[in-house]
């Protein structure tokens, strides 16, 4: 598509404006600042693409007048030539595109012109200023960078995947690092195998304790059998040790044994026997001799005299007397207050007697009733006398209130007769009343229509007036005036009736005064509208209606006097009304008052009359309890005389009385009882004495009949006597007792001793003694000779023993006859030193042994060695594990990186390899290489010394001319699959330096063999440098056109 | 003559760790694992006294000199000492693993054990009856024997029946290291009726007939390579010749290698479904001992893309392990390997212009060029030449590593992250 004019209607500051024809290749624009180039750009993407949808007004409004928008004329690949015009609008603007005969096209044409590309493709590539230039957003479009890096697969993940698996390679190795997973597996087995060197020591530790153990036991063997040894030769020398005393005792025997003369058939135990029968016989003459001491003192104990023997008869009597004693004592102490007491009691009776009353006595006492049933009987009278009184009070009481009513109702009637006679009197009655009140309405309507009424005659006499001469008088009608004002008189006059009548009437007349002004109202304004038409009358109807009406006055007349009369007033007019009906109204109040205050006082003569009843009837209720209580004291009269009690005594007193008889009967008991205990005391101390009197006589103890205590004396005389009697005859039965048993034992001790005189002196003959002292001689030598020889024995058998069974004693006996005790026991100490020492030994070794055996044991059974191997065979595992896998993911990476340089050595798009060709034209060679690496939205170049940079590393003007270059490549590469388009530029080259803005422009011309290029400039260097570049490459000189 | 019995046993490996676990396992199920080793052992030993035999003859590697493992050697004296108590005889030689210069705990062996030195010697099975069977053996006096100790044997006595125990790599087999190395020729030539071999894990019988010559192979697997059952040979010899094998089960663990195909399946019920099943055969298969298991996915199909989530296959693993550890047997899942991919046509997209075309054909260059290859080889320097780590990282770590399946694994990654967007 190529652009042949443009025909602007209006557009910024341009209106009506053609700019064309376009006939070269290649066209620059010129113009200075603000002459509209950038408007004329805009302007040529608004016709294509459309005003923008939101603001489209805004967008360059028309300035300089005309419609907002313009055309643009076309000619396509095949010079067919097309208008496209653009109106601003709904929707981007209305377009209309038509071919150049003129027929209307579809938008399809335009697409089609437009080689399908959209609006920013457009703009990035084809249509663009140097600021779009400097931008990288070329790359970021993604309708364009699609084209310039191949979306083909596997390129848009690369980076992902070469960094997912360099994250992933590095977590299982990295050199420098730590904390990947072979560092720490190895650290892990680093651990492991420093326990199992630890571990591997205690297998050393076994073999050397095995050793141990072999020499333990074999030295333990050859300690044991040394101990042994010793043992059996500490064992031999203790014995001669233990035997040594037995050997020095068996010699000394043997010795001491040849010097004894030798006794036969000595008696066995001789001595022994001797000594005891001598002591026997020492001690039974001793017994002897003592018993018969005995038997004379209990003899003269027997026969000894005891004075007052006869006593002993009168023990029965004189145990009464002991037993008696403290209660004879008592009674002579109490008879005497006893009897003081008694006359105490006697008194107190005589008195109670007297508190009772006069003629009362002992019998009499004894006789009173205190029965229950009697008590119970002065209880019921006295509660019904008690009862009947208190009724009577109350009685009492209530008339005395009823009385204080009464005279207060007698007081409030009077008051209310004296109000009834102050009251004013009504002047009239009620049904005088409301006659006057009506006479009041009747005539209050006669003046009413009195006045109508002549009122009327007036009018009508006004109308017959007129009648005669003022016929064409516009003025109103007389009588038309008269009915009006009738109607207004009649409707004022019901209203002030109603007032004066009130009630009813007022509203009656309210509403009937108002109509009829309403009517009068209406008529006037009748009469004026019919005053144009005008109106005639007759004169004669009117004379008639004249007449009637002035009869009718003279009626209405004659009714308002009598009506005045029945009044009683001095003349007949609304006032004098209104007047009389205000005193009929105070008269109405007044008798509504008189009959208030009559209703009162009946009432008050009604209250009077019923407390009158009522004081009447407590009288007698008074009389009738009155006689009951008396008929209630003639019972109980009749009831103390028939109990022999003072017919004044009251139930009280007779229950007071009561309490005294009680009173006086528990004296009397009291008395009687003294009475009684009085007489038993003096029987007893009778008799006591009686008792008392002959003993004391019999045994000369003293006694005084009229001194009580005499008797006491005597008696406790006897009963000491008694006693010492009683007890020396029991002394004396006992001596006889023992004197009978002591001549017994005489006899059995003299027995005694002649039986062991007789032994004693068989023995001395069985020891061939004669005497004692013989016989012990020959006894001790007996025993001497006897013990040495038990000694010999003895000491032999001890040496036996010692020497130990079945060892011969002559040996042993031998051996000790060739040492000494001192050899003895330095031997045996030496040698239980030196089995100390080995035991010592032993033990150690045995402890040792024991530790070995147990440390060999637990060497042994642990299994910490084998845990760890399985754990360092595992993390072995593991390092391989991660090993292969880092070096799967290294071999991973490195293909990856292969793949990826050949890829982007040989198989770059064609846009990149486009731009590259550009670029190293106009750079001169700088730069031969532009490529898209993959994956990466981004262009990277490379120097001729294979220096890569990215477009942030190229100064302003070197990274513009990459953009520029990428944007030919797109253009070549787009324009091969659809229509060629304009390229538009707007002050592209203004960065470059001469040599390659001229390159630049080079590059234009030869793409101006395929694409229309318009060229935007205000710098006459630029058009210069085009203009160059086109005679320099021969082609077609450029159009110049002045803006 | 009478009928001659006994069990052929070898590479014990009494308390050495299990290898290629990289997962810590969970507490009983590295108790078992603990207990393995020393559970099949104790098997060896009920099965020699419940079938009366004559002899347990073991081949070599019956603990790891290395380990210093007090535990080992203890518990296979104890076992010796119950077959001493039952009236069986114990030979027995060492291989690279217990050398005899190695460490060795000091314990005394019953005397029905007959150890053999760093010479052949023949010690009759019977001592009232020598002259009919012998056994040959011969210790490995150091780790690294290279030279061939059959040359040694020469050729035995004719007459009783002789038994040869050796710790040997037989034929070159290029899985375990050539020690002691020698041929089928020379162990025929030897004139030994039969062979008791240690050295290779795998159960196999070189040769039937006489002589005959077998590696009993371990007792119990001990990586995850070492599946399927483990065991050890009841050898019975009737008339001093006819010798007739009969593989017995001891393995207290059984290693499985899962595989799964998950073209055909649509949800993850579904895989987790076939995965139930494939244990639950597995358990079977190992007669309910307990397993511990490596799955495989492969194929592309529908749930390719929800394996390649973060975490699906841990959570995954997580979820077998709910499911099947706190059983009896239990089944313990150690490693997913997750090889599944999203459906892609290779060879088609290899064939376009794009950016992953080239990669493609990149990565296809790199497997058919050693040169490149090498050089890629050389950028693993940077971690196996680091100066803080290369002392503990293992010797052989990635020198094996096969480079082209390798570069298929790398091309797989690259290509999930290239086309991670192409599927959404």
């Amino acid at each position: 598509m190529r652009i042949e004019k443009l025909h602007i209607e209006g557009f910024g500051h341009f209106a009506d404006r053609t700019v064309g024809p376009f006939e070269s290749p290649i066209v620059v624009l010129y113009g200075p600042n603000e002459a509209g180039k950038s408007t004329l750009l805009s302007f040529l993407q608004t016709i294509l693409f459309g005003f923008p949808t939101r603001g489209g007004a805004q967008h360059y409004p028309p300035l300089a007048g005309g419609k907002h928008g313009g055309r643009i004329d076309l000619l396509d690949q095949s010079n067919d030539r097309y208008s496209v015009h653009r109106i601003q609008g709904r929707g981007g603007g209305p377009v209309t595109v038509q071919s150049g005969t003129g027929e209307l096209q579809n938008e399809t044409t335009l697409a089609r012109l437009l080689g399908h590309h959209a609006e920013n493709v457009f703009k990035s590539v084809f249509s663009f200023s140097l600021d779009e230039l400097h931008s990288d957003r070329l790359l970021k479009d993604e309708d364009i960078n699609s084209q310039i890096y191949s979306a083909g697969m596997g390129v848009v993940t690369l980076p992902d995947a070469l960094k997912e698996t360099k994250d992933k390679k590095e977590r299982r190795f990295l050199k420098g690092g730590s904390k990947h997973s072979i560092s720490q597996t190895v650290e892990e087995l680093k651990e492991v195998n420093a326990k199992l060197n630890e571990v591997a020591s205690n297998a050393e530790r076994y073999g050397r304790l095995i050793e141990r153990r072999n020499e333990i036991h074999e030295k333990h063997s050859q300690l044991h059998t040394i101990s042994s040894q010793l043992k059996t030769r500490l064992d031999y020398q203790r014995r001669l040790k233990n035997g040594w005393d037995d050997w020095v005792e068996f010699n000394a025997a043997q010795e001491s044994l040849k010097d004894i003369e030798i006794i036969t058939d000595f008696p066995t135990d001789g001595l022994r026997r001797l000594e005891q029968l001598e002591e026997r016989i020492r001690g039974t003459r001793q017994a002897y001799e003592e018993t018969r001491g005995q038997v004379e003192l209990e003899e003269s104990k027997a026969k000894t005299a005891i004075e007052h023997e006869s006593i002993l008869v009168h023990a029965d009597s004189v145990r009464y007397l002991e037993r008696n004693r403290e209660h004879f004592e008592s009674a002579v102490r109490d008879l005497p207050p006893r009897e003081l007491e008694l006359k105490h009691c006697e008194q107190r009776l005589e008195a109670t007697l007297k508190e009772i009353g006069p003629g009362w006595s002992t019998a009499r006492l004894e006789g009173f009733d205190l029965s229950v049933a009697v008590r119970n009987e002065v209880s019921q009278f006295g509660e019904r006398l008690r009862k009947s009184e208190e009724a009577l009070e109350r009685l009492r009481a209530a008339l005395s209130q009823e009385e204080a009513r009464l005279h207060e109702a007698m007081k409030a009637e009077g008051a209310a007769q004296q109000e009834l006679d102050d009251a004013p009197e009504p002047i009239m009655g009620k049904e005088q009343m409301s006659e006057h009140r009506a006479t009041i309405g009747r005539a209050n309507t006669g003046l009413l229509e009195l006045k109508a009424v002549r009122e009327r005659a007036s009018t009508l006499q006004d109308q017959l007036d007129g009648m005669s001469g003022v016929a064409e008088s516009g003025g109103l009608g007389a009588h038309q005036k008269a009915f009006t004002g009738l109607v207004s008189v009649v409707g004022l006059g019901l209203l002030i009736g109603g007032a004066l009548l009130g009630g009813a009437a007022l509203v009656v007349g309210a509403i009937g005064g108002l109509a009829l002004i309403a009517i009068a109202a209406y008529l006037l304004a009748q009469h004026l509208a019919a005053r144009a038409s005008g109106v005639s009358r007759q004169a004669s109807p009117i004379q008639d209606a004249l007449a009637r009406a002035e009869a009718e006055r003279e009626a209405l007349e004659a009714n308002l006097s009598e009506y005045r009369d029945i009044l009683g007033l001095e003349s007949m007019d609304s006032d004098s009304l209104i007047a009389y009906a205000g005193v009929l109204d105070e008269n109405e109040g007044r008798i509504q008052e008189v009959a208030v205050l009559r209703k009162n006082r009946e009432l008050a003569t009604e209250s009077t009359k019923e407390r009158r009843v009522s004081v009447e009837q407590s009288n007698e209720n008074i009389a009738a309890a009155e006689a009951q209580q008396e008929q209630m004291r003639s019972k109980w009269q009749q009831w103390l005389r028939a109990h022999e009690l003072n017919e004044a005594h009251s139930p009280q007193v007779v229950e007071a009385i009561r309490g005294k008889v009680e009173q006086g009967l528990d004296r009397l008991r009291e008395l009687r009882d003294l009475q009684q205990r009085i007489l038993t005391m003096k029987e007893s101390t009778a008799e006591f004495f009686e008792a008392v009197t002959p003993l004391a006589s019999e045994f000369e103890i003293g006694l005084n009949k009229d001194e009580p205590t005499s008797a006491t004396g005597a008696a406790d005389k006897l009963k000491t006597l008694h006693s010492d009697v009683e007890k020396r005859a029991r002394q004396r039965q006992v001596a006889v007792e023992a004197l009978a048993e002591a001549g017994q034992r005489l006899e059995e001790r003299k027995r005694d001793l002649q039986k062991a005189e007789i032994e004693l002196k068989e023995l001395l003959r069985s020891g061939g003694a004669s005497n004692s002292e013989e016989f012990r001689k020959r006894e001790e030598a007996d025993s001497q000779r006897k013990e040495f020889e038990a000694k010999l024995r003895e000491s032999l058998n001890r040496l036996q023993r010692i020497c130990g069974p079945g060892e011969p004693l002559e040996e042993f006996r031998i051996a000790l006859s060739k040492t000494d005790i001192q050899s003895i026991v330095d031997q045996e100490r030496q040698i239980a030193e030196e089995i100390e020492t080995i035991d010592s030994q032993l033990a150690d070794l045995d402890t040792e042994f024991g530790s070995i055996e147990a440390e060999l044991g637990a060497l042994a059974g642990e299994d910490e060695s084998s845990r760890l191997r399985m754990a360092r065979s595992r993390l072995l595992e593991q390092i391989r594990e991660h090993a292969r896998e880092w070096a799967k993911l290294t071999l991973a990476e490195r293909l990856l990186g292969e793949a990826q340089s050949t890829f982007e050595r040989e198989r770059q798009p064609g846009v990149v390899r486009n731009a590259e060709e550009f670029f190293k034209n106009i750079t001169g060679g700088r730069y031969d290489r532009v490529t898209a690496p993959l994956g990466e939205n981004t262009i990277r170049v490379t120097e001729r010394n294979g220096l890569s940079k990215e477009p942030e590393a190229l100064s302003r003007g070197t990274r513009e001319q990459l953009f520029l270059s990428l944007r030919f490549g797109l253009v070549q590469e787009l324009c091969r699959i659809a229509e060629p388009l304009p390229v538009i530029v707007d002050e592209v080259l203004v960065n470059f330096d001469p040599d390659r803005a001229l390159r630049a422009a080079k590059a234009f011309v030869q793409l101006s063999d395929t694409n229309q290029v318009l060229v935007f400039t205000c710098h006459t260097s630029v058009v210069d440098y085009f203009q160059v570049a086109a005679k320099e490459l021969g082609s077609t000189e450029p159009a110049l056109i002045e803006i | 003559m009478s009928q001659i019995r006994f069990v052929h046993a070898a590479d014990l490996h009494l308390d050495s760790p299990f290898t290629g676990l990289r997962a810590d396992a969970p507490a009983n199920v590295a108790d078992a694992l603990h207990r393995a080793t020393f559970e099949a052992y104790g098997n060896i030993i009920d099965l020699c006294i419940a079938e009366q035999v004559d002899a347990l003859l073991v081949a070599g590697d019956i603990f790891d000199s290395a380990d210093r493992s007090l535990r080992a050697q203890r518990a296979f004296v104890n076992g010796l000492e119950r077959l001493h108590e039952a009236g069986i005889r114990s030979f027995i030689c060492h291989g690279n693993h217990d050398p005899l210069d190695g460490w060795e705990a000091r314990l005394t062996y019953p005397s029905s054990c007959h150890r053999f030195g760093p010479q052949f010697e023949g010690v009759p099975i019977f001592e009232q009856d020598p002259d009919t069977a012998v056994v040959y053996g011969i210790s490995y006096p150091v780790r690294e024997v290279r030279e061939n100790l059959v040359v040694q044997l020469g050729r035995v006595e004719p007459g009783p029946f002789s038994i040869g125990l050796l710790h040997a790599n037989v034929g070159g087999n290029p899985n375990h290291d050539a020690y002691a190395p020698c041929t089928l020729g020379d162990l025929e030539l030897s004139g030994v009726d039969y062979w008791a071999l240690g050295h290779v894990h795998t159960r196999q019988t070189l040769r039937e007939g006489t002589p005959t010559v077998a590696y009993s192979g371990n007792p119990q697997g001990k990586n995850p390579t070492e599946t399927g059952a483990k065991g050890v040979f009841l050898v019975e010899v009737a008339d001093g010749a006819n010798v007739r094998l009969s593989f017995r089960c001891t393995d207290a663990v059984r290693w499985a290698h899962l595989k799964l195909d998950i073209s055909e399946l649509q949800t993850e019920q579904e895989l987790l479904d076939e995965i139930g099943e494939l244990v639950q055969e597995s358990l079977s298969e190992a007669q309910f001992r307990s397993l511990v298991a490596r799955l495989t996915l492969s194929g592309r199909g529908p749930l390719s893309e929800s394996l390649r989530q973060p975490n699906f296959i841990d959570d995954l693993r997580s979820s077998i392990n709910e499911d099947w550890i706190d059983r009896s047997p239990f089944a313990w899942c150690e490693r997913i390997e997750n090889l599944s991919a999203a459906p892609f046509n290779r060879a088609e997209r290899m064939s376009g212009s794009d950016f992953l075309a080239e990669f493609l054909r990149v990565c296809e260059r790199a497997k058919a060029d050693l040169q490149v290859q090498e050089q890629l080889r050389a950028s693993f320097d940077e971690l196996l030449n680091h100066r803080r780590y290369r002392r503990d990282l293992p010797e052989d770590l990635l020198k094996e590593t096969d480079l082209p399946a390798l570069i298929d694994e790398a091309e797989l990654v690259a290509l999930e992250l290239l086309t991670s967007d192409e599927e959404k």
